[in-house]
């Protein structure tokens, strides 16, 4: 658990230039967005993988039992970009499907309006899109067991959604895209003398990021490819766990995904690896800079079962 | 002479129609800016083949010559046309005042779509609900020898004429230019097709942009991507050389770039490449004079 509890502004010790960041939650929109537990998503003529073979891959959509935040993300059967806890969409018309994957935020509160369950909560914990099987997006959401038991496919969910504009004061050149202020003052983060240090579980290079970029930056994710094996190592991914912090070096989120030399991005981990090429560890994007403002720090509880103190 | 099995391929017609240009007012780029583009779709007058992939006022994904969309499946990547249509591939406009004429297949850009070459005079007559059929041949074609090289997109003409040379057991491609694997963008791990697709070649890094000279390349070089192996999708593999054919121009939006069609894609140790500035379809199809 980092140090939530610190008055924001507080300096300590002297000469440091540290303190904790202060953000402008107090200014921002609170509104309800509807969504629903999506099916699980297959294909039934089965996906090539980077080396041609054809595997039934499974994990995306639909109410995963088994696999939850904090879990490790490796050696999952046919796991292929599986999703961790319940996976859900926006009802209605396109635009406010869009609304849903776009407009709420990754620690908000969400609450199942229907159904066995009715009334129960939970919270969201990253966003995944992808185009085979299925092509559609996840709102992923954890629930505690006993919620889980009970939650169907198709029941009714309500999110107050909150994080549209938040920022993080003094530092209005770090985008921050589906983050609510849980989320985004329960990293750790510290201001120090200008740079904002933010507790990661690993650092990632450019180079074996993959699918995703080119997408918008406030919904969907984007992959640490693993379509290399040696890289599984090489890179420490094989002890990746879900919900783990990482951060992306020489990408960019500001407005779209991009390849950006020096710019960093900070992300969540929201989905396994994939043997298809070019897509792998999913991460739901979260801050985002061009200069070198975010300087992630190594740490093995930057992970969101501590941020947001999940049951 | 590349030994292969085109005597074995199966020849068949698909068609598309002219694809009218879309308007969606400004969107926004890299780094903020509003921008109202235009580029994709249509029949495009002022760029073709040959010509550079940056260099045109307000134009994004700028696409050469005339696109074309099959209209046999509710999406277009669906389409016979997206899947089979191959580079080199002789084209005919089957409706209209330019019934007959006779143009080439240059790729295809998922998303707006599949591009095909006419003369001058042609471009005059079209009109954007013509339809242009395709003699497409070219899926499954091997190169004796070199079965694991998965060659895509390509007619037997066309990877005949590219200038390709076997040399101690490998494959020597002549490209415009290298580039590294990392810089590759959007459709990346989009889908495991590679006939369907085309990925980007990102353009939104100042730095990379000038580093590699990414403005100096022309719609139809022939280039390579190191590190990529795009044989079952587009993806990192290290020491796999990919080679590609740039089917659009520049874009200002993240993660976006001229695009590439990949036509041949191998494991380490089976391609290596030599740097030809000559090497674009449009000089190796005969379809755009070599500058004297």
């Amino acid at each position: 658990m980092y140090l939530t509890s610190a008055p924001a502004g507080v300096i300590s010790p002297v000469g440091s230039g540290f303190c904790m960041i202060k953000t402008n939650k107090d200014k921002l929109l609170t509104l309800a967005f509807q969504g629903e537990v999506s099916p699980a998503q297959v294909v039934r003529t089965y996906q090539a993988t980077w080396d041609g073979r054809a595997k039934m891959c499974i994990g995306v959509g639909g109410i995963n039992y088994n696999l939850k935040t904090g879990m490790e993300i490796f050696g999952w059967a046919n796991g292929d970009r599986a999703e961790p806890g319940v996976s859900t969409d926006g009802v209605g018309k396109d635009g406010q499907k869009n609304g849903y994957r776009q407009k709420t935020g990754v620690g908000n509160k969400v609450q199942v309006t229907s159904g066995d369950v009715k009334g129960d909560y939970g919270t969201i914990i990253g966003k995944h899109g992808y185009r085979l099987p299925g092509n559609v997006q996840h709102v992923q959401v954890h629930f505690n067991d006993k919620t889980l038991d009970n939650l169907n496919i198709g029941d009714k969910i309500k999110v107050k959604a909150r994080c549209i504009g938040l920022r993080i004061t003094g530092y209005d050149d770090v985008m921050i895209h589906s983050g609510s202020p849980e989320l985004v003052e329960g990293m750790g983060i510290e201001d120090i003398n200008g740079k904002l240090k933010v507790p990661v579980a690993l650092e990632v290079p450019a180079k074996i990021v993959g699918a995703g970029y080119g997408t918008q930056a406030h919904s969907s994710h984007i992959d640490i490819q693993t379509c290399y094996p040696p890289d599984i190592k090489e890179y420490g991914l094989d002890g990746l766990r879900f919900g783990d912090i990482v951060a992306l070096r020489d990408v960019s989120c500001n407005y779209g995904r991009h390849y950006y030399r020096g710019a960093t991005t900070i992300g969540i981990v929201c989905s396994g690896p994939s043997e298809i090429s070019g897509q792998g560890i999913g991460v739901t994007t979260i801050l985002s800079n061009l200069e070198g403002k975010l300087q992630p720090v190594e740490s093995k509880d930057a992970n969101l079962m501590n941020i947001l103190e999940l049951e | 002479m590349l030994k292969t099995n085109k005597d074995r391929l199966i020849e068949t017609a698909v068609e598309g129609v002219v694809q009218p240009a879309s308007g969606r007012g400004f969107s926004v780029t890299w780094d903020g800016t509003p921008k109202n583009s235009i580029g994709t779709a249509s029949i495009n007058y002022t760029a073709s083949v040959g010509d550079p992939v940056y260099k045109w006022v307000d134009a994004d994904h700028v696409e050469p010559d005339v696109t074309i969309q099959g209209r046999d499946k509710p999406s277009a990547s669906d389409c016979a046309i997206a899947s089979l249509a191959c580079i080199g591939n002789p084209a005919k406009v089957v409706s209209g005042d330019a019934k007959g004429s006779k143009g080439v297949f240059i790729g295809r850009h998922a998303g707006a779509d599949d591009l095909v070459w006419f003369p001058d005079d042609i471009k005059e007559k079209l009109t954007l609900d013509d339809r242009v059929q395709i003699r497409s041949k070219g899926v499954g074609l091997v190169i004796d020898d070199f079965e694991d090289v998965k060659v895509n997109k390509c007619s037997p003409e066309f990877l005949e004429k590219i200038g390709i040379e076997v040399k101690d057991g490998k494959l020597v491609v002549p490209v415009v230019a290298e580039l590294p694997g990392y810089i590759l963008g959007a459709g990346i791990g989009y889908d495991p097709n590679i006939e369907t697709v085309d990925y980007d070649i990102q353009s939104t890094c100042p730095e990379t942009n000038e580093e590699f000279n990414l403005k100096d390349l022309r719609l139809g070089d022939i280039i390579a991507i190191n590190n990529h192996y795009d044989a079952w999708g587009r993806g990192r593999y290290e020491g796999s050389v990919t080679i590609g054919v740039i089917v659009h121009g520049w874009s200002d939006f993240a993660g976006h770039g001229p695009g590439v069609n990949p036509i041949l894609a191998a494991l380490p140790g089976k391609v290596e490449t030599r740097i030809d500035p000559d090497s674009n379809i449009g000089y190796i199809l005969g379809i755009r004079e070599k500058p004297q």
